[in-house]
């Protein structure tokens, strides 16, 4: 049942995947604009010796880990309140605002923020009635962070809510049986069996931040990975090849999180 | 059928000096809403024993046990363990282990880590901690098994690692809940004789075993006295012959083994199906009436006789001589029953304790 449809898929994406690596290795003729499909490793050799290019990757993949490390502190308590405290109705409002800003256009919530977070946005009107300094964080990297936190806030949620459900009443109760307070319960029984929610959520968090280019391009004034592979792609340059060889590089960096990730349990967390 | 043998200890129904009590409850009393779970339960438990819960599903054993392990606070009423009031006390601080019906063993931990847990959390230093989890394994028959996943055991085993991490703490109280319900019933039996070795095995520290089960063949065979639960409310507590052989209410009656309850004169009373003599002749003392059904059950055969004067009686009669040719062919012929009026008890209607 599930062969050809999943045969169907993996072609899809592999072609796709294919395309893009073996367009790595070709290149635009410098004076004519035209893709030349002769194989040469100039691409990668400006990805791996520019610094330029070593500084929007550090920074999109250091952005990346900041985001999943926000969004898994704050959807932890919350999804915990969710999962195992909330009566049923409470729970069920608390899954429609975290479903809610899903169903609203991504674009939108990012201008909101880009008003929010401006020098004379909503933000600084509020610091002012309450009397505090006003901050300045507009197209900053603190910005960016903010905003692609909310932004992913929901898919961290929603595997770990599922994870905290699905630990068993008996769980708690032989831990607290066996001596265990409610401290060490929490410790050592609970945060062991979120982690793999906490895995999977960070997947999208992580994979999510680092293949995005409209939140830098709207709230932050550096480039992102994302910005770099769009403007190749449609802005002025043209420069397909490289745009594909700079996309291996958020690649790369996934692999190497999905490994680590599905060390943790993660896949039998989604 | 399960025919106990005769105790010819004397009913512990006179109280026991408070000194030598592991769990006494006193008119605890649980409700759920409008569902009465628990109604008014007074039980004393003394050190070491076998003390089993039986009674039919939602009759209010398992939030008995849960009450005794403090998952749940009683409205009304008082829980002593060893003499002291824990009714308020949180669950890790009653000396007490549960063992679950689903064993409730840590998925990211091994075997090993899961009996050492209650250790670790008392802080009970690694050496010792190894030590008494190796013991333990020993006792339930697991040694090898300390690195494995829970997953990656059978039934049967994860229940021993479910007893043996709750043994390892060396409780004052062991409760466990229907232990051995989904295993089959081969295992079943097998365990049933294993938890009764290791009950003996451990005796020296005097671990004393709350046992729940709505099985009464179970209950007879492995408890030292039981109590007898209907509606949230105790009929009866005594021993395993003493509940079979004079059952105090009509419920216990026909709960504990074949109902074989007679109204005669007004009153009622019991007599157990294999303390009945029938006889194919009709002449002499004793009820007349007709065999209405036959089933022959290997070893015995089990005879429903339909009397003459009203009411029904089950038989039990081994077969020593009879085929299971001439124990069927019997269905419809006329006999008489005897018995001796020792074997027959009155019961009362209702709750009695
Ligand atoms: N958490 C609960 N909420 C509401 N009602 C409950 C709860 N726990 C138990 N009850 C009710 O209390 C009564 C006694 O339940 P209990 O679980 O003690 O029965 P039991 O004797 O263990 O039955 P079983 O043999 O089926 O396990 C039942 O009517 C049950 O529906
Ligand atoms: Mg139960």
């Amino acid at each position: 049942m599930l062969g050809p449809p999943l045969a169907w898929m993996l072609i899809f994406y592999l072609a796709a995947l294919a395309v893009l690596f073996v367009s790595a290795f070709w290149s635009i003729d410098a004076f004519t604009g035209k893709l030349t499909h002769a194989w040469t490793l100039t691409n990668f050799d400006t990805i791996l010796h520019s610094s330029t290019y070593h500084q929007i990757a550090f920074r999109t993949i250091w952005m990346a880990v900041a985001v999943t490390l926000t969004d898994a502190l704050i959807a932890f308590p919350f999804a915990y309140y969710m999962a195992r405290v909330a009566p049923p109705r409470m729970r069920t409002i608390l899954f429609v605002l975290v479903l809610l800003p899903l169903w609203s256009s991504y674009l939108a919530r990012i201008y909101a923020w880009r008003l929010i977070l401006n020098q004379d946005g909503a933000l600084n009107w509020s610091l002012a009635k309450v009397g505090l300094p006003e901050q300045s964080w507009a197209f900053t990297n603190t910005a960016m962070w903010i905003v692609f936190s909310y932004i992913w806030l929901p898919f961290m949620i929603l595997p770990v809510y599922a994870a905290l459900e699905r630990i068993p009443d008996s769980f708690i109760e032989a831990s607290r049986d066996l001596g265990g307070r409610n401290w060490t319960t929490f410790r050592r029984v609970i945060v062991p069996l979120a982690l793999p929610g906490l895995a999977a959520g960070s997947i999208f968090t992580f994979s999510l931040t680092l293949g995005d280019y409209i939140t830098p391009t709207l709230v932050g004034n550096v480039d992102f990975i994302g910005n770099v592979i769009y403007r190749n792609v449609l802005g002025l340059t043209n420069n397909l090849p490289f745009a594909a060889a700079y996309a291996t590089v958020p690649l790369i960096v996934m692999a190497v999180y999905l490994t680590l990730a599905k060390r943790l349990g993660a896949f039998e967390a989604l | 059928m399960a025919t106990p043998a005769l105790a010819d200890s004397e009913p512990a129904a006179h109280p026991v000096p408070a000194a030598e009590l592991d769990v006494r409850l006193d008119g605890i009393r649980k409700t759920y809403g409008d569902v009465v779970a628990v109604d008014r339960v007074d039980l004393e438990i003394p050190a070491g024993e076998f003390f089993t819960l039986l009674g039919p599903s939602g009759s209010g054993k398992t939030t008995t046990l849960r009450l005794i392990a403090g998952f749940e606070r009683p409205d009304e009423g008082h829980i002593e363990l060893a003499g002291a009031d824990v009714t308020n006390r949180a669950p890790y601080e009653r000396d007490v282990n549960t063992v679950f019906q689903d064993y409730a063993l840590f998925p990211h931990m091994t075997v090993a880590e899961n009996v050492a847990y209650g250790l670790r959390v008392k802080r009970v230093p690694r050496a010792e901690r190894k030590r008494r989890v190796e013991e333990i394994l020993k006792v339930v028959r697991l040694p090898e098994l300390g690195d494995r996943k829970p997953v990656q055991l059978s039934g049967g085993q994860r229940q021993r690692i479910a007893l043996a991490r709750s043994l390892v703490n060396t409780p004052k109280v062991l409760l466990l809940d229907e232990p051995l319900g989904a295993l089959d019933l081969k295992l079943r039996q097998e365990m049933q004789i294993e938890l009764k070795r290791i009950q003996r095995e451990v005796s020296d520290v005097g671990i004393t075993f709350v046992y729940v089960t709505h099985d009464q063949e179970e209950a007879l065979t492995m408890s030292d006295r039981l109590a007898v639960f209907n509606k949230g409310r105790i009929e009866q507590i005594g021993a395993p012959a003493e509940v079979y052989e004079c059952p105090a209410t009509e419920f216990v009656a026909g709960f504990v083994g074949v109902s074989n309850v007679l109204e005669r004169d007004g009153k009622k009373f019991t007599v157990r199906p294999e303390k009945i003599r029938m006889q194919f002749d009709e002449a002499g003392d004793g009820e007349l009436g007709r065999i209405r059904d036959v089933v022959y059950v290997g070893m015995f055969t089990r005879y429903i006789v339909e009397l003459d004067s009203g009411g029904e009686l089950t038989v039990v009669r081994q077969n020593l001589e009879t085929s299971s040719q001439e124990a069927l062919e019997s269905r419809g012929k006329r006999v008489r029953l005897e018995w001796r009026p020792e074997h027959t008890f009155e019961i009362e209607r209702g709750g009695n304790e």
